[in-house]
């Protein structure tokens, strides 16, 4: 009973570890919420995201879906959690529930409809207003492979993004266009650690997302 | 560690010989880790390890290897341990063999092999732990060791004082005292092993040293020696020299002193006793214990006697331990556990009122005899018994947690000191007894190590934390013991947020352990505990990320095992929400194998960590509708939608569309209430929109589809209308409850309310309901009406009274008609039927409608008393109420109680007769003569009070009626034959009895009852036999058979009956009955059993009469045999004069016969004989001779009889066939005994 709580390892991996689910410095998790108007595609965007895969018709989604994907950078590994909300109006009263203890968000728009742009916009005010401060947003302009016929101009939805401090991109579900990119550069600007051991991958605030990291996406 | 034990010990060694400060502040620290550091503020000691963190570091690598090396056994988990929570440290259960933990000390013991192999010091006799180890040998050798097992130096006595006796480190260990066998006391400086003392004569003379202990003043040593004495040494350094004052304290001449124990306050830190002024001691005999103080003055605190085995030694160890009170109040206290035999108790000692008082605690009693007793910690002692089995007992229990054999350590033992043997055998015979188990100074303990001294090895017995349990276990894979006690652990520490912190790290890292672990084995099998062990510390985190991951990686059983186990905790409502990968994986698996098992989960979960995609679209595909409902109204805060979706899934048809029904019911209803479903409170918020957009919904003109798609023939108010088809009783109910909500009970509602009817009456139309459940309605509506919550509508009412007033309702059973009836009365009651039709009217109506009760409200109403007897009478359910009345109203005239009384009378009594009767009797006893004509002049359609069964069953039960007047009046009454059959059998005139009942059976109008008739007077019959005379019971049967045989129906009685008969009734009469009387159509088979049955007896008649005979035959002839023998046996008499006349005998005339009595064997004339029987008119014929004389055996009687031989002419007297007298009194009598007796008596003889 003389050496009771400090025999063993206890005291040795009780420095090791942080008690918070982060056991090792080389993994992280993060909560990541898509937001958006409904039939913008954001469903496509994470299936595509997450399995690799498209569907021409995707089913609407009821509620919110949930998957999860683990991407690589650098030498960590990022766990995302991702949350699907569903578009349509009527649930739109459970988004705040899953983007309240988010990390990340995306917020997707259709490029060939101006409503789902200004849709889009209030949604960021909504994160800005109600969800954490330290959210890292994304804005996603999908479905690019029919630029087209878009509706909204690159530029207009660039100028918005650099504006509101958002990550922006043009994606596309269907051809994959972006689609790991925005969610690595997501990853990239997530801080590491939660500042416990800033290991200089902390925030870059220009975070340059065009320059194209090794893509090794590993399960 | 490693880096932290060698500056630490090595250093301080090395550079700082002089000054052990530090690691006796160390040492200090040992024994309190257990008092919580947080309740005593005592600062948490990381900075040197202390000896037994040094010994338990090397214990745990040597641990299992050291044993089986050493050929030891493993400590072997022994059966009765204790299963008590809070036995242990942080609490075990039970031993398991985890708790103790064995170690040999190789260093030191292959010292000792070469000390005695190439020094010749002999075997160890003594050992001493503190900051050293020393050990003695029996040469006089002192070897110390230091932690690591280094030899620090070694001492050779040179003075021949024999084997080293006993050995004690002072309370800072820099001096330790040795003394010897033959009484040598030396006082060496540990560092360096010199000799500072050497006292040759400071205990008795020409004895051996036993004990040599320091006391609590670092200058006072004791001294305990063979002769049972104890001495205290006062070392002084006077100008540089030392010397040493000794003093006698206690004379061996008074009782001898075994043990000696000091009290060392030690371990207290930096607290202060009240204790520690004084230097107090316990000292034991072989009959008493002590506890005394040496300073500041010697003075006996406290005696008590000590009874135990003589060979065994009291046994003393002192330890400071954390007492809790029972008023709540917490000191630490020495407790001193003293020991005999198989006995251990234990004292407190403390200061109370500035006086040192002993305070009794408990007593533990052992299996078996003890050699030692030792405390290790405060919460547990160790002892070896005599058997050399370690114990480890728990004191807060009494019970022994766990034993270990220790019988190949080879247990040094101190005998021979106590016997002295090295100074020649000069001790008491009782000391060398008791000696023989002495072991005092080989078994010793330290914090919580117990040291076992071999002959030449050094053992310990250590007593493993909490921690290292779990470690330990961990080690041997048993992983659920892990769980089991690492729980347990946590558990019991709810009070101490401290201890309960460090515990939940160590399950943490318990788990981290299992999960790294998890790959090599699947440790399936403990999956359970662990995931239990993280849902109650709460770390639910690690279970989903790590433990999830690990398990998916190996194999998917155990991952599906995983999720069996979380279900059960969702079950258990031990966890709410789960990770959604967990959640989704669940809804997989138990969607493939049991999608109901997976509804109730899902009601028990939080909605947030359901994927709610995967879970809605899962619901909706194997209709889980409760968890369709559930998610709807929680998760999308969407109410009418399982209203849109669902109703019209609704039928009557299948047991699952029931099921949506009545849940749909409770929903809705659930929902107007405010209430969530299947639980809990809508929030207030949203409740009254909830109820609002139900309410709307279910009473929308148009299903939602139907505003996109035009389905033309769907009627309006689909919704509603489901449900009423569903089950419009339980719908109305709903809407009923619904209705006495807040919202309902403004004018707004009120208008809610009539638009709800009206909604109602427009789909409740005849073409699209049944009677039945229109019926339901209308009395809902009526209801609602009298209840005030409906406006009143003359329409509304003209239409519910319509249908309350029908005549005749097709199919109506009788509750619809009492809640048709009830319906119209409460609105009468309420007044609301007034504005459109007349109380008259009503009543007409109600009559015709049969509704009685209504009828009745109405008279009562309307004052007219007269028939109102008559609706009571004509409502079968109302009975009861109808004598209630009567009572209620008796005494009023007005009422007429009487008449109407009269005028039902009959009626009445067929509802109640008891009541009636009760009622007449009571209230009008002067007019039951009145009512009694009344009731005879009615007598004509006679109805019985009783039916006959009932009278027969009252004559049966009762006792004690004449039965001439009873067989009166019961034959008056007429039709109760029965009940006059049984009055004549009891009155036992069978006859009679038997032509009613003949007439009976002629007058039986169907089979059956005929043949049961017949049965009954075979019965009758039968039990006639006793007191019926033959002739007439014969006579009786053959009138039965005569009119049975004939009967073709009743052939099936003939034959029982006709072996019934056989037994009472001449058999040759029978056969002539039913020859004459048999049809013709009669077969043989009928009467075959009878004539077989003939024939049977009469040969076992025969038989009975040969055997009778044959018995005769043998018993004349052994009577005969037996006279034959009597008549030759010989007689003796005493004398040859008579008796009687003192003549000769035979000398006289010819004609005198001689009579000699067979059992004296006096004889006399016959003559003289029967003179004097004349003259004493005596019949029998004792011998006058026995009788003349008082007899000297009064109870046996002289031969009563005699045999009469006459030669000459005994043709008239007696035939030679006539059986013996004695033989027909033995025959008469027929005791064995007597016969004996008899036989012995010969009848007298004639003599000539």
């Amino acid at each position: 009973m003389a050496t009771t709580p400090r025999s063993g390892g206890a005291a040795g991996s009780g420095a090791a570890q942080r008690p918070n689910g982060t056991s090792q410095n080389k993994s992280c998790q993060f909560k990541l919420v898509l937001l958006g108007e409904s039939a913008v595609g954001k469903s496509s965007l994470v299936l595509r995201f997450v399995k690799g895969q498209f569907h021409e018709y995707q089913e609407s989604t009821i509620g919110a879906a949930f998957l999860t994907q683990t991407i690589c950078i650098e030498d960590t590994v990022v766990k995302f959690e991702i949350w699907d909300t569903a578009g349509q109006e009527r649930y739109h009263s459970l988004a705040p529930m899953y983007y309240r203890g988010a990390q990340a968000a995306i917020v997707v728009y259709d490029i060939q409809n101006q409503d789902s742009f200004q849709r889009a916009k209030t949604w960021v005010k909504e994160l800005h207003k109600q969800a954490s401060p330290n959210i890292v947003i994304a804005l996603a302009g999908n479905k690019a492979d029919l630029s087209n016929i878009r509706v909204v101009e690159f530029d207009e939805a660039k100028q918005y993004a650099e504006e509101n401090g958002l990550l922006f991109m043009e994606t596309s579900a269907k051809t994959g266009m972006n689609v790991n990119d925005i969610f690595l550069a997501i990853a990239k600007k997530l801080p590491k650690n939660d500042g416990a051991n800033n290991q200089g991958t902390s925030i870059r605030p220009n975070g340059n997302e065009t320059n194209r990291p090794t893509n090794n996406c590993c399960k | 560690m490693a880096e932290l034990k060698a500056p630490s010990l090595q250093s301080l060694l090395d550079s700082d010989r002089g000054s052990t400060d530090s690691l006796l502040a160390e040492s200090l620290q040992l024994d309190f880790d257990d008092l919580d550091d947080k309740e005593y503020a005592i600062p948490p000691t990381d900075v040197l390890p202390s000896l037994e963190a040094v010994m338990s570091e090397f214990d745990t690598e040597l641990d299992s290897d050291v044993a089986s090396e050493l050929g030891m056994p493993m400590p072997t988990p022994s059966p009765s341990l204790v299963g008590d929570g809070d036995s242990m440290r942080a609490g075990g259960v039970g031993g398991g063999g985890s708790i103790m933990r064995y170690t040999l000390l190789h260093g030191i013991s292959s010292q000792l092999s070469s000390a005695a192999e190439r020094v010749n010091a002999g075997a160890a006799s003594c050992c001493a732990v503190a900051a050293y180890i020393a050990v003695g040998t029996s040469h006089g050798h002192i070897l110390n060791f230091d932690v690591t097992q280094t030899l620090r130096w070694a001492h050779q006595d040179k003075h021949s004082q024999g084997s080293v006796s006993s050995l004690a480190f002072n309370g800072d260990s820099s001096r330790l005292m040795a003394g010897y066998a033959r009484g040598l006391v030396i006082v060496m400086d540990t560092q360096t092993g010199d000799a500072l003392r050497e006292l040759f004569e400071v205990i008795t003379p020409n004895t051996g040293v036993l004990h040599v202990k320091w006391t609590s003043r670092s200058s006072l040593a004791l001294c305990a020696d063979a002769g049972g004495s104890v001495w205290s040494l006062n070392f002084t350094r006077k100008l540089g020299i030392r010397g040493c004052q000794s003093r006698c304290l206690f004379s061996g001449a008074r009782g001898e002193v075994c043990a000696i124990e000091p009290l060392l306050m030690e371990g207290l830190g930096s607290r202060r006793h009240e204790l520690d002024q004084y230097c107090i001691v316990a000292l034991a005999t072989l009959s008493k214990y002590f506890i005394v103080t040496v300073r500041p003055r010697l003075r006996v605190i406290k005696y008590h006697s000590l009874q135990g085995p003589a060979d065994c030694l009291p046994l003393l160890a002192w330890h400071l331990v954390l007492i809790q009170a029972a008023d709540a109040t917490r000191s630490v206290d020495p407790v001193l556990v003293v020991g005999r035999g198989n006995q251990l108790f234990f004292h407190q000692l403390f200061v109370a009122n500035g006086r040192i008082t002993l305070l009794y605690l408990r007593h533990v009693q052992l299996q078996s005899n003890l050699l030692s007793a030792h405390w290790l910690g405060p919460k547990c002692v160790a002892s070896l018994d005599t058997s050399e089995v370690g114990h480890l007992i728990d004191v807060r229990s009494s019970k022994e947690m766990e034993c270990m054999d220790m019988a190949n350590a080879g247990l040094v033992y101190n005998s021979a000191q106590f016997k002295g043997l090295a100074t020649g055998g000069n001790v008491s015979p009782a000391f060398a007894l008791a000696g023989t188990n002495a072991c005092y100074n080989s078994i010793v303990s330290r914090g919580t190590q117990l040291y076992i001294l071999g002959n030449h090895s050094l053992h310990i017995i250590g007593v493993r934390s909490w921690s290292e349990r779990i470690s330990f276990l961990v080690k041997n894979h048993r992983w659920q013991e892990a769980c089991q006690l690492a729980l347990d652990g946590y558990l019991n520490s709810t009070e101490r947020p401290r201890k309960r912190l460090q515990a939940k790290e160590r399950i943490i890292q318990l788990f981290k352990e299992y999960i790294s672990n998890a790959s090599r084995p699947p440790p399936d099998y403990c999956l359970g505990s662990i995931i239990n062990c993280m849902i109650v510390i709460g770390e639910l985190d690690l279970l989903w990320s790590e433990l999830w991951e690990r398990l998916q990686n190996t194999s998917k059983t155990s991952s599906e095992l995983f999720l069996q186990h979380i279900s059960e905790h969702i079950e258990q409502e031990s966890i709410h929400s789960l990770n959604p990968i967990i959640s989704q994986a669940l809804v997989e698996f138990w969607l493939n194998r049991n999608p109901i098992k997976l509804e109730q989960l899902i009601l028990k979960l939080d909605w947030l960590s359901l994927d709610l995609n995967q879970v809605l679209k899962a619901v909706k595909r194997h209709k889980l509708y409760k968890a369709q409902i559930y998610l709807n109204t929680q998760a999308l805060n969407d109410y009418t939608s399982p209203l849109t979706e669902l109703l019209p899934l609704v039928t009557t048809a299948g047991l699952e569309e029931r099921y949506l029904g009545n849940c749909l019911l409770v929903y809705i209803s659930s929902c107007l209430a405010g209430r969530g479903f299947p639980s809990g409170d809508i929030p207030l918020e949203h409740r009254h929109q909830v109820k609002h957009d139900v309410l709307r919904c279910l009473t929308s003109q148009h299903s939602r589809d139907k505003e996109i798609a035009d389905v033309e023939e769907e009627l309006p108010y689909p919704y509603l209308r489901t449900l009423l088809k569903f089950d419009t009783r339980e719908t109305l109910n709903v809407i009923n409850l619904a209705f006495q909500e807040r919202e309902f009970s403004n004018d707004l509602g009120y208008s809610y309310r009539k638009r709800i009817i009206n909604l109602l009456l427009e789909i409740m139309t005849p073409e699209n309901a049944t009677w039945a459940e229109i019926g339901c309605l209308l009395n809902f509506i009526a209801q609602q009406i009298s209840q005030q919550c409906l406006p009143c509508d003359k329409h509304l009412l003209e239409r519910v009274l319509s249908y309350l007033a029908q005549e005749h309702i097709a199919n109506e059973s009788s509750r619809q008609h009492s809640e048709r009836e009830s319906a119209w009365h409460e609105l009468l009651s309420q007044n609301c039927l007034n504005q459109i039709s007349s109380d008259e009217e009503q009543l007409q109506l109600a009559k015709k409608a049969k509704c009685y009760y209504v009828e009745e409200y109405l008279l009562e109403k309307m004052k007219s008393y007269d028939h109102i007897l008559d609706c009571y009478i004509k409502n079968p359910s109302r009975h009861d109420m109808m004598f209630a009345y009567m009572e209620r109203h008796v005494q009023e005239p007005e009422r007429r109680i009487y008449d109407q009384l009269k005028d039902n009378l009959r009626q009445m009594l067929d509802i109640n007769a008891q009541q009636t009767t009760r009622l007449v009797a009571l209230h009008y006893p002067e007019r039951i003569s009145e009512l009694i004509d009344l009731l005879s002049s009615q007598k004509d359609d006679a109805k019985y009070l009783f039916t006959p069964e009932q009278i027969e069953e009252f004559l049966r039960s009762h006792e004690g009626y004449r039965l001439d007047k009873a067989i009166e009046i019961v034959e008056s009454c007429g039709p109760l034959k029965r009940s006059v059959i049984y009055l004549y059998e009891k009155q036992e005139s069978y006859a009679k009895a038997f032509d009613l009942s003949m007439d009976m059976l002629r007058e039986a109008d169907s089979t059956n009852q005929a043949s049961k008739e017949a049965q009954e007077i075979s019965a009758l019959l039968g039990r006639s036999v006793k007191t019926l005379p033959t002739a007439q019971l014969e006579r009786c049967w053959f009138s039965l058979l005569q009119y049975i045989l004939p009967h073709q129906e009743l052939q099936s009685l003939t034959k029982s009956l006709l072996h019934e008969a056989s037994q009472h009734i001449d058999l040759h009469n029978l056969v002539q009955l039913i020859m004459q009387t048999h049809n013709v159509s009669s077969s043989f088979g009928d009467i075959k059993d009878l004539l077989m049955g003939m024939l049977v007896s009469s040969r076992q008649q025969t038989e009975a009469l040969r055997t009778a005979s044959e018995i005769l035959c043998q018993d004349l002839h052994k009577d005969f045999v037996e006279q034959q023998k009597l008549s030759r046996r010989g007689l003796w008499i005493t004398s040859l004069r008579c008796s009687i006349c003192r003549q000769r005998l035979g000398g006289g005339a010819a004609d005198s016969t001689v009579l000699i009595m067979g059992k004296c064997g006096h004889s006399v004339h016959e003559k003289c004989l029967i003179e004097r029987q004349e003259e004493l008119k005596e019949d029998d014929e004792p011998c006058p001779r026995c009788a003349a004389m008082p007899a000297p055996l009064p109870s046996t009687p002289s031969p009563a009889s005699h045999l009469r031989l006459n030669d000459h002419h005994d043709e008239s007297r007696m035939s030679p066939m006539r059986l013996p007298c004695p033989s027909q009194h033995l025959l008469s009598q027929s005791s064995a005994l007597e016969l004996g007796a008899l036989q012995l008596k010969a009848p007298p003889r004639r003599f000539y």
